[in-house]
C-alpha cells in the first residue's frame, strides 16, 4: 500500500498545471460551502436564539384557548395556578422538575400612548427584570438607563418607539389599556430605560414593566399570559418536556399547552426544512467539483494506457491499479478541501466581524429575524466541508479508476 | 471558417468530457431558471395582489401624508376638488377611479379589543377599481351611508364574529376625541392578500367621515388603467401637474419595501448562478488545458506549418464556446421542463409556511406558480457561452505561447 502511494503521489507532480485546477475546483467547492453554512449557521443560530428568549423559551406553557388567540393578547386565558396550587407555587414546583432551570412569567397585553397626533399601539410586557436579564440579552441591548423594579410605575421601551411618542428616558408617559375587565385605564409610568436593538420586536413595538405593576393595573390576580422554562441546553429541551406534561396533567393542568421551543413557530419549522434542503445543495455542488476531476483522471488514465499495462503485466492486481488511481484522485481531493476549508474558514473568521446587512429586506417580514447576519466562524463548518469534499471526490474518482483497472495488459501496452 | 470547422471537430473527439463539461454549465443554467422563474411567479403574484387590492395602480395624496401612511394618520388628507379629479380624469388611459380613507381602529367583540386598519369605500365606484368583491366568500359589500362593515373571514373568526353581529370599532377624531362605529357585519372577505384578511374591515367612505369628524377628507384617489406598465409614467405625468403638496405615486412606490425585497432575492440567484458558473469556468479550463496537453504535438505541428498564435487560441475559444451552448440548450431544456412540471400543481404557500399565518413579506397565499420570462432565458444563455468562452482565453493562450518546438518534443 505504501508503495502505492508513493506511486500516485509521484504521479500528482507528472503535470502540475492539470493537477492544480482540479485542486482548484475542489478547494473553491469546498470554500463556497464552508462559508455558506457559517453563513445560514449565523442567521439560524441567531434566529433560533432570539425565538426562545423573545417568544417561546425552551419550553411555553399557555392555555390552550390562548394559542388560537394569542393575537388578540386577550387577558381571559390566563395561566392562574392549577387546581389547588397558586402560579407562585407552580412556579415554584416547575423549578423542581428535573432539568428546569428557570421559569419565566410573562404578562402581555396591548396599550396605547396618545400623541398630539396620533394613538400609538404597542405591546405591553410585564416581566420580572431580574429573570429576563438573566435569560435574554436585554442587558446588553439597553443603551441608557436601567431595567424596570418590581413594584414601582416605570417602564423601559425601544428608541424607536420612544422616538414615535416624542418622549426620551427620564420623562413620564401615560398609558392607556383595556383591563381584564374590560374597562378602559389609563396610568402614568417613568421611562427608566431604553432599548437599542436591531429588531424591530424590541425597538419599536414592546414596552417592558414590572410584572406585579402590571398585575395590579390589569386587576389581574396571581397570573400571567405564558410561562417560560429554560434548561440548559436548547437541544435537550424535548427530553424534559414530558415531566413537565406529566406534572401538569397530574396537577389538573388540562387546560394548558406545554410546547417545547421547536414547535412554537412555523417559521423554525420552515428554517430546519430549508438547513436540510441546503446540505443537498452542499453534495451537489461537490459534486460539479468532481467533474473537473473526473475529467483529469479519465484523461490521466488514457495517457498513462500503456504504463498500466506494464504494470500489470509486470504483476500489479487490477484491484491495485485501481487502487492506485483512486489514491491520486483523493490526493487531490484532500489538498484541495484543506485549501478550501481553509480559505472559507478566513472568509467567515473575517465576516463575523462584519456581518451583512439585510435591514432593508426585511422591513416588513413577520418574523423575529436579527437583520444584520453575521456568519459563524467554526471549526465544525470547515471540518463539514473537508470532509464531504474527501469523501465526494474519492467517491467519484472510482469512475475513472475502474476504466484503468478493467485494461487488458495485452490490449493497453500495444496502444501507442 | 477553417479554424471553426476545426474547433468543431476537436469538440467532436472527446464527446464525453465535451458533455460532462456542458453539464456543469447546463446545471448552473438549471437553477438559475428554476429559481428565477420562482421569484417571479411570486413577484407578479404579489404585484397583482397589491394592485388588485391595495394599491391599485396610482394613488394621488399628499406627500406628507404619503409619508406616514402606515400610522394611519388623520392630518394632511386631502378635501377632494373638482379641479384635482378633473385632471385625474384627463389622464390618458384611465379606467376608473375611486376615494378611499384609511384610519386606525380598534376592533372590539366586548371581551377583546385588536387594533386593525379600517377603510372607508366609496360602494358605487370601488368596484371598478379593485377587486374585493370577487373574494367575498359569504354576504355582500356595505351599502353607503350605512354602518355595515365587510372585515376578512379570518379575522372574524379570531373575533368570534358571526354575519350579521355588530362590531364595535373605537376611533378617534383628529381632535382626540374618542368615538365609536356600531358596525353590521354584511359580508366576510378571503382574499390572497393576507395582510387584508387579518387586519382590514371596510365601511362606506360618507358614515367614516362623519364618526371621524372630517367633512369630506379623503386620504387618498386610487386611480386604475388599462395597463399597469403605464403606471409609472403616468405617475410622473400626473405629480406635475398636481398643485400643491399632491403628489402621484405608483403601485412600484407602494410596494416599496417588496421591490427591495425582491432586489435582495435577485442578487441572492444571481450570486448562486456566479459561484456554479465560476465552477464551471474552472471546469472549462480543465477541459481546455487537457485537451491542449493532448494535442500538444499537433499544435506544434501546426505552428511548424505556419499557424498564428491568435488562430489557435480562436480555436480554443470557438470550442470553448461550443461546450458553452451545448450546456446552454441542455440547461434550458432542462430548466424549460422544470417550471412545467412545477406548474402542473405548483406550489402550496401553505405547505411552505408549515401551515401557519406567517407571510414572510410576500403579501401572497394559496399555490404559487412559477413564471416565465424569455428575457432571463437569453440572459442566462449568453451569460453562461460568454463565461465559457473567457475561460478559455487564458490555458488557450497558454497552449499557443509553446515553442513549436518543444512542443513537437512534448514527451
Amino acid at each position: 500500500m505504501k508503495f502505492l502511494i508513493n506511486i500516485a503521489f509521484k504521479n500528482m507532480f507528472r503535470n502540475k498545471l492539470r493537477t492544480i485546477v482540479s485542486i482548484l475546483a475542489i478547494a473553491f467547492a469546498v470554500m463556497v460551502i464552508v462559508f455558506a453554512r457559517g453563513l445560514l449557521d449565523g442567521m439560524i443560530a441567531d434566529t433560533y436564539e432570539l425565538y426562545i428568549h423573545y417568544d417561546t423559551g425552551h419550553i411555553k406553557i399557555i392555555d390552550e384557548e390562548y394559542a388560537q388567540k394569542e393575537r388578540l393578547l386577550s387577558l381571559n386565558y390566563t395561566v392562574n395556578g392549577l387546581e389547588n396550587k397558586s402560579l407562585a407555587e407552580m412556579q415554584s414546583d416547575l423549578k423542581e422538575l428535573q432539568g428546569i432551570e428557570m421559569v419565566i412569567p410573562r404578562l402581555k397585553f396591548g396599550a396605547a400612548v396618545s400623541t398630539e397626533e396620533e394613538l400609538v399601539q404597542m405591546l405591553a410586557w410585564g416581566v420580572d427584570s431580574e429573570k429576563e436579564l438573566a435569560f435574554t440579552n436585554l442587558a446588553r441591548e439597553l443603551s441608557q438607563g436601567r431595567m424596570v423594579e418590581a413594584g414601582k410605575r416605570e417602564v423601559v421601551m425601544g428608541t424607536k418607539l420612544l422616538d414615535k411618542i416624542n418622549r426620551s428616558v427620564g420623562e413620564k408617559v401615560t398609558m392607556v389599556y383595556t383591563t381584564a375587565f374590560s374597562s378602559f385605564q389609563g396610568a402614568t409610568f417613568e421611562i427608566v430605560g431604553e432599548i437599542t436593538s436591531n429588531l424591530p420586536l424590541l425597538n419599536e413595538e414592546t414596552v417592558f414593566m414590572p410584572i406585579d405593576t402590571a398585575r395590579e393595573l390589569l386587576y389581574l390576580e396571581d397570573e400571567s399570559t405564558e410561562l417560560l422554562l429554560t434548561v440548559g441546553d436548547r437541544n435537550q429541551a424535548g427530553e424534559y418536556l414530558p415531566a413537565v406534561q406529566n406534572y401538569l396533567e397530574q396537577n389538573g393542568g388540562e387546560k394548558y399547552l406545554a410546547q417545547v421551543w421547536k414547535e412554537g413557530s412555523s417559521y423554525i419549522q420552515l428554517l430546519e426544512v430549508s438547513e436540510t434542503i441546503y446540505n443537498f445543495i452542499y453534495l451537489f455542488l461537490v459534486l460539479l467539483a468532481s467533474i473537473v476531476v473526473i475529467n483529469t483522471l479519465v484523461m490521466i488514465v488514457k495517457e498513462r494506457t500503456q504504463e498500466i499495462g506494464m504494470m500489470s503485466a509486470l504483476g500489479l492486481k487490477s484491484r491495485e491499479i485501481m487502487q492506485l488511481f483512486i489514491l491520486e484522485g483523493s490526493a487531490m481531493a484532500l489538498i484541495g478541501s484543506l485549501a478550501g476549508a481553509l480559505g472559507g474558514g478566513i472568509i467567515n473568521y473575517y465576516l463575523a466581524g462584519v456581518g451583512f446587512d439585510y435591514s432593508a429586506a426585511f422591513q416588513d417580514i413577520d418574523v423575529l429575524m436579527n437583520p444584520i447576519i453575521y456568519p459563524t466562524f467554526k471549526l465544525e463548518h470547515m471540518l463539514f466541508g473537508f470532509t464531504i469534499g474527501v469523501v465526494v471526490t474519492t467517491l467519484t474518482a472510482i469512475i475513472p479508476a475502474r476504466r484503468a483497472a478493467k485494461l487488458e495488459p495485452t490490449e493497453a501496452l500495444r496502444e501507442i | 471558417m477553417f479554424l471553426f470547422r476545426m474547433a468543431l471537430k476537436n469538440l467532436n473527439r472527446h464527446r464525453r468530457r465535451t458533455f460532462i463539461t456542458a453539464l456543469i454549465i447546463a446545471f448552473a443554467i438549471l437553477i438559475y431558471i428554476l429559481t428565477e422563474g420562482l421569484m417571479l411567479g411570486m413577484t407578479e403574484m404579489s404585484f397583482s395582489n397589491i394592485i388588485n387590492l391595495e394599491s391599485g395602480h396610482l394613488q394621488v395624496a399628499d406627500q406628507n401624508y404619503w409619508n406616514e401612511r402606515e400610522e394611519l394618520p388623520l392630518k394632511n388628507l386631502i378635501e377632494p376638488s373638482e379641479e384635482v379629479e378633473k385632471k385625474i380624469e384627463a389622464l390618458s388611459g384611465l379606467q376608473a377611479y375611486t376615494k378611499r380613507l384609511n384610519f386606525a381602529v380598534n376592533l372590539n367583540n366586548g371581551i377583546d379589543e385588536l387594533p386593525v386598519t379600517g377603510v372607508g369605500i366609496d360602494p358605487d365606484r370601488d368596484g371598478a377599481v379593485f377587486e374585493l368583491q370577487k373574494y367575498l366568500t359569504a354576504g355582500r359589500m356595505p351599502r353607503s351611508e350605512s354602518s355595515e362593515i365587510i372585515m376578512g373571514a379570518k379575522l372574524a373568526e379570531l373575533m368570534d364574529f358571526e354575519l350579521g353581529d355588530y362590531a364595535v370599532m373605537l376611533i378617534r377624531t383628529p381632535d382626540k376625541t374618542f368615538n365609536t362605529i356600531d358596525g353590521e357585519i354584511v359580508g366576510l372577505f378571503n382574499t390572497p392578500h393576507p395582510s387584508l384578511n387579518e387586519s382590514n374591515v371596510f365601511i362606506s367612505l360618507s358614515t367614516a367621515q362623519q364618526r371621524l369628524n372630517i367633512e369630506d377628507k379623503i386620504s387618498h384617489y386610487v386611480l386604475r388603467l388599462e395597463d399597469r406598465d403605464k403606471a409609472i409614467n403616468a405617475a410622473a405625468g400626473l405629480a406635475q401637474i398636481l398643485e400643491g403638496d399632491l403628489n402621484a405615486y405608483s403601485w412600484r412606490d407602494a410596494a416599496e419595501s417588496l421591490v427591495t425585497m425582491m432586489e435582495m432575492q435577485e442578487i441572492e440567484t444571481q450570486v448562486i448562478l456566479a459561484i456554479i458558473l465560476t465552477l464551471a469556468a474552472v471546469g472549462i479550463v480543465n477541459t481546455v488545458i487537457l485537451s491542449a496537453l493532448e494535442r500538444m504535438e499537433e499544435l506544434g505541428m501546426m505552428k511548424a506549418l505556419g499557424m498564428h498564435q491568435r488562430e489557435i487560441v480562436y480555436t480554443f475559444m470557438v470550442e470553448a464556446a461550443g461546450i458553452g451552448i451545448i450546456g446552454g440548450i441542455m440547461g434550458i431544456i432542462m430548466g424549460s421542463l422544470g417550471l412545467w412540471i412545477f406548474n402542473l400543481n405548483g406550489i402550496d404557500m401553505a405547505a411552505l409556511t408549515g401551515g401557519g399565518d406567517i407571510n414572510y413579506g410576500f403579501p401572497l397565499s394559496g399555490t404559487i406558480y412559477a413564471g416565465w420570462e424569455f428575457y432571463s432565458f437569453v440572459f442566462v444563455f449568453v451569460y453562461g457561452v460568454f463565461i465559457s468562452v473567457l475561460a478559455s482565453v487564458f490555458p488557450a493562450l497558454w497552449a499557443a505561447r509553446k515553442d513549436p518546438v518543444k512542443a513537437i518534443y512534448h514527451r
